[in-house]
């Protein structure tokens, strides 16, 4: 991951001055898609409740999420950090990660969680397209993301028109 | 300035109304441009913080992503807006994450970007603004804008032209108002003008300016009005004193030419009175020596014939001879008293200042012998001073001095002679304790030949008054006699008094 | 009679009044007097006379003159003055005798050399005493004396 250290003027996050590695570029991706995202007020139980991060099964993240999401704050909420081996809508995660290592299980998951209030993140370039809300991809040696806006409209998620912009795609009914 | 001061009031009112308003607009004007000028900027300055909020904004996600694109192409968007001369998304740290620059500007970083400061900053040639990016609450980053002044500039310039514009038509439109409204004060001052110089050039007191309006001029008016009833009113009576004083000079011209008429008549009848006088003068003479002749033949034949053929004569015949010589001596004394009488008139010198005491001494002089033989004491009080014929005056002393003495009766006569001072005269009197008159003869001896006695009785031809009176009518006097039988008589006579005597 | 001696003179009497003539003549007369008396009646005739002109060519010359001023075609005062004016006819005393009393006669006589001025009196004795008196005066040796002045 050194290219990707090349192109990162490092801002100051939990990352001591060594160049961030990618689980630690995702991890921020993760907790600043949460300052975009808007969830029904059902999704909280209470104003006070965290917003939570939930990582399902292999945890490429290690420390990191936890350390980068640490003090953080996302929509006024602070922000939590689950991991789980299993995923039930009952777990009231707001964000869902799924590791490119679970992707024999992506279709199950998203089909568990459609319509939920939980923002699904994967990894690769079809997980998008599966019905995934956001994809994250490698392009060019920068890590971008795809949006999948029907499944979040659906899962009544509003992604800011902001984060859409910097996606690399927006799959939407009119799309293509 | 003083060209102002001279100018009609007219224009002179127009010009500071409309200079009024121009200094007015100016300095609005002024006062809008220097506003403008200042507080555009600011303006635009918050209009840049505006659009600097929208556009960091828009950059948050791309801060939060690093993603340099994204941010550069919000960036990118502000190339539309001409007036932006950079903008520069930075990040957290003031690092900058992406940046737009104008075409030929060169880049500069905002030094708030490491504070995060919002900050503004108004330069000569730009604007600067920092904003902090936000997400929530959470400052991800910032976003700085230079915009250069033209906007300002252009705003300000079209402010000035727009105002030279409204300035321009705003006087012109004032200088009609101003034409047309300051007629309101101007027109009854310029009529009040117009009256007085009418006025003064017709000198017809009797016009009046016409009031128009209620206010200062109106009492001005009134003023005027009043000043000129009074100015007619002294013109009137100065007119009529004038009339008056014309007519009066025209009454004493009259006077004076009928006093030059008068005096001249009175020279002429002058001259002709002495042509007169001394014709009747020459007359008097001549007929009173031309009379006489005769009578001196008669008188004289008719002694020589009593004196030659006398002791003929019986005497019946020297006694009608008697009569005749008689007749004829009575002839003489009378043409002798006629010629004396006229005399009064005819030989009467110019009065001249004469002390009558001097005139008295040598009066009582003359009859020095009378006196004695008849044992007269005359005494006299002192006598005035007064313009008076001198001979004239011894006449008149002489003749009643000398009857005083003739009319006495057995005692020797006390004769005084006495004057008094009244108002414009002086009063004489001649007292003697002779035989008196009857008072009701007064007035008949003063006649000319009148006699009261005979010719035996006591002598005199009867002329001695007479002269007398002539002699004090010609000194402008009254003559009387005061008397009673047997108690004396006081002759009375006035003179009149010169100032000063 | 007179018993003084006297001169018998012969006097020119110029008068126009014939009345007074005569009156001269009584009073010399009443004087005892008898003196030769011509008459001239105008002042030409006297001046004639004096001359000796016309027929008065042999006429005596008087030695008195006794002359009226107011007197027909020629007046007394003149006649005095052509008297005066002669060498000859100046040397005659003369008297002038007149009715006047005017003093400008009066002065104009003495100035012509007139010897003596006397007013005619009214009275006869005054008369009578004037001429009386005169008469001595030139009769009774009186030199003929010549006029003072030229």
């Amino acid at each position: 991951m050194g290219f990707l250290a090349l192109l990162w003027v490092g801002e100051g996050s939990s990352l001591n001055g060594a160049a961030p590695t990618e689980y630690q570029l995702k991890a921020v991706f993760l907790m600043n898609f949460a300052k975009f995202v808007e969830w029904p007020t059902t999704a909280f139980r209470s104003a006070q409740n965290a917003l939570t991060i939930c990582v399902l099964g292999e945890n490429p993240f290690g420390h990191d999420l936890d350390d980068v999401v640490r003090g953080q704050v996302a929509a006024d909420r602070a922000l939590a950090v689950k991991r789980l081996a299993q995923v039930q809508r009952e777990d009231n995660c707001h964000v869902l990660f799924v590791s490119a290592a679970e992707k024999a299980r992506t279709e199950r998951v998203l089909g568990v969680l459609r319509n939920a209030p939980t923002l699904t993140v994967g990894e690769g370039d079809d997980f998008a397209a599966a019905g995934g809300m956001i994809g994250l991809l490698i392009d060019d040696n920068k890590i971008r993301f795809e949006v999948n806006l029907d499944a979040a409209g659906n899962a009544g998620l509003k992604i800011s028109s902001k984060l859409l912009k910097l996606a690399k795609n927006v799959r939407e009914k009119r799309n293509p | 300035m003083f060209w102002l001061r001279d100018i009609s009031i007219t224009r002179k009112l127009t010009t500071i109304v409309v200079a009024t308003s121009a200094a007015a607009l100016l300095m609005a004007g002024a006062a809008t441009i220097i506003y403008e000028r200042v507080t555009f900027p600011r303006n635009l300055a918050q209009h840049l913080a505006s659009l600097a909020d929208v556009v960091g904004n828009n950059s948050a996600a791309a801060i939060l992503f690093n993603d340099e694109t994204a941010a550069a192409e919000s960036l990118q968007a502000l190339k539309a807006t001409p007036n932006i001369m950079m903008a520069q998304v930075y990040r957290k740290d003031g690092g900058v994450l992406a940046s737009y620059v104008r075409v030929g500007e060169p880049m500069a970083t905002l030094s708030a970007a490491k504070t995060g400061i919002s900050q503004e900053t108004i330069a000569a040639e730009y604007v600067d603004i920092f904003r902090p990016i936000f997400v929530g609450a959470e400052r991800v980053g910032g976003i700085g804008l230079r915009s250069d002044l033209t906007e300002v500039k252009v705003r300000l310039g079209a402010y000035a032209q727009t105002w030279l514009a409204v300035l321009f038509v705003s006087l012109l439109g004032a200088l009609g108002v101003a034409a047309v409204l300051q007629r309101v004060v101007s027109l009854p001052i310029l009529n009040l003008a117009g009256i007085a110089r009418r006025i003064s050039n017709e000198h017809d007191y009797s016009q009046r300016a016409v009031k128009e309006t209620g206010d200062e001029i109106g009492a001005l008016v009134d003023g005027f009005n009043e000043m000129l009833s009074q100015i007619e009113a002294r013109d009137g009576a100065l007119t009529q004193a004038q009339g008056e004083l014309e007519k009066r000079i025209r009454d004493l011209q009259q006077e004076v030419a009928e006093r030059q008429r008068a005096e001249k008549g009175l020279a002429e009848k002058a001259v002709e009175l002495e042509r007169s006088n001394a014709e009747l003068q020459q007359f008097a003479y001549v007929a009173s020596h031309d009379l006489q002749e005769p009578l001196r033949m008669v008188s004289i034949y008719t002694q020589l014939l009593a004196k030659r053929y006398g002791p003929k004569l019986d005497g019946a015949a020297l006694e009608f001879i008697g009569y005749a010589v008689d007749g004829v001596k009575r002839m003489r004394l009378l043409i002798r008293d006629l010629l004396e009488y006229s005399r009064v008139g005819t030989r009467g010198q110019f009065l001249a200042m004469t002390d009558c005491n001097a005139v008295l001494a040598l009066t009582l002089n003359n009859l020095e012998a009378v006196i004695e033989e008849s044992r007269a004491r005359i005494t006299r009080g002192p006598l005035p001073v007064i313009m008076a014929d001198d001979v004239q005056l011894g006449q008149l002393f002489q003749n009643l001095i000398s009857n005083a003495i003739k009319y006495r009766d057995s005692k020797p006569p006390e004769i005084h002679v006495g004057c008094k001072q009244e108002e414009s005269h002086w009063l004489f009197w001649v007292r003697d304790n002779g035989i008196g008159i009857d008072p009701q003869y007064a007035e008949r001896i003063f006649i000319i030949f009148q006699r009261l006695h005979g010719k035996g009785e006591y002598p005199g031809s009867g002329i001695g008054l007479a002269i007398c009176k002539k002699i004090v009518e010609r000194h402008g006097g009254k003559i009387w006699v005061e008397s009673e039988l047997g108690k004396g008589s006081t002759f009375y006579f006035t003179l009149p008094a010169t100032a000063g005597s | 009679m007179n018993t003084e001696q006297y001169r018998r003179l012969r006097i020119l009497h110029v008068e126009d009044n014939i009345g007074d003539v005569r009156l001269i003549a009584e009073a010399l007369r009443e004087a005892g007097r008898d003196h030769e008396i011509a008459v001239a009646f105008d002042g030409v005739e006297a001046l004639d006379y004096l001359h000796r002109r016309g027929h008065y060519a042999d006429a005596w010359r008087p030695e008195l003159i006794l002359l009226d001023l107011n007197l027909p075609k020629k007046g007394g005062i003149e006649v005095l003055a052509e008297i005066n004016a002669d060498k000859e006819l100046r040397q005659i005393p003369v008297v002038v005798l007149t009715s006047s009393s005017a003093p400008q006669d009066i002065n104009r006589a003495y100035a012509l050399n007139a010897n003596r001025y006397i007013t005619k009196p009214a009275d006869l004795s005054e008369l009578f005493s004037v001429v009386g008196e005169l008469e001595k005066y030139w009769a009774n040796g009186a030199k003929l004396t010549p006029r003072l002045g030229v």
